[in-house]
């Protein structure tokens, strides 16, 4: 394994640049939030998934459906979020959220 | 079934017999139009569809309207509907707790006292 393969994404993506922010993504955030133990990471990711859609956060949101595939939504659950979340959120904000998982899901199947 | 009528059961069924009726008796001239488009497309519609159980909408209704701000009305009625839907006091609380990350503290320490308030209301123990 490459010395890269190990760092975590916030450190390949803006490690040397922003060293504060990087160990605050890493310590704090899924360190410590993300572990907390009331909620398993499942839920965590739908939670978060559903924050970036309504927040129209579209250039995080690209790594958290695949994070969120990995706590165990499926791509069927996620397109739902999507959907759910455009009588709330509006749909602007849905339909940039579904061209993000369109790439995501397109590419990685 | 029509899409209304669907739309009546699944609402009653989140927030209670009978709410549908009350939410529309409580909206006046057009208002009533965008109650029944809200119970009929949002929940005649959508949370009929497949996919997501109700626990897991309103785990995404809360964390959006969290995110979005402002919407303290719909946070305690979505509070009062995840309870309805299997969320304990507490899930409930660590939901807004994890957007912390994502919307910064103004707007996760508003709905934390969104929150405490509704369960207050009911009688719900939150400094166990």
């Amino acid at each position: 394994m490459t010395e890269k393969a190990n760092l975590t994404p916030a450190q390949r993506a803006i490690g040397g640049f922003a060293p504060k922010l990087v160990s605050l993504t890493d310590d704090v955030l899924f360190g410590d939030v993300w572990e907390r133990a009331e909620l398993p990471k499942r839920d965590r990711s739908l939670i978060t998934v559903a924050a970036l859609i309504a927040g129209g956060n579209t250039e995080q949101l690209r790594n958290h459906l695949r994070l969120a595939q990995q706590n165990g939504l499926t791509e069927t659950e996620l397109k739902e979020v999507i959907i759910h979340l455009a009588f709330y959120a509006g749909w602007p904000r849905a339909m940039s959220a579904m061209n993000v998982a369109k790439t995501v899901f397109i590419t990685e199947d | 079934m029509d899409r209304l009528e669907r739309g009546r059961e699944r609402y009653n069924e989140v927030y209670g017999d009978g709410a549908a009726d009350r939410l529309l008796a409580s909206l006046r001239g057009v208002g009533k139009e965008l109650g029944r488009y809200g119970i009929e497309f949002n929940y005649g519609d959508i949370y009929s569809r497949p996919g997501l159980d109700l626990r897991e909408r309103q785990i995404a209704t809360i964390s959006s309207l969290v995110t979005l701000g402002n919407c303290e009305r719909q946070l305690a009625g979505h509070i009062k509907a995840a309870l309805n839907v299997g969320l304990s006091a507490r899930q409930i609380l660590e939901v807004i707790v994890h957007c912390v990350q994502y919307i910064g503290f103004p707007r996760t320490l508003n709905a934390v006292a969104v929150a405490t308030s509704t369960f207050d209301e009911l009688g719900i123990d939150v400094d166990e």
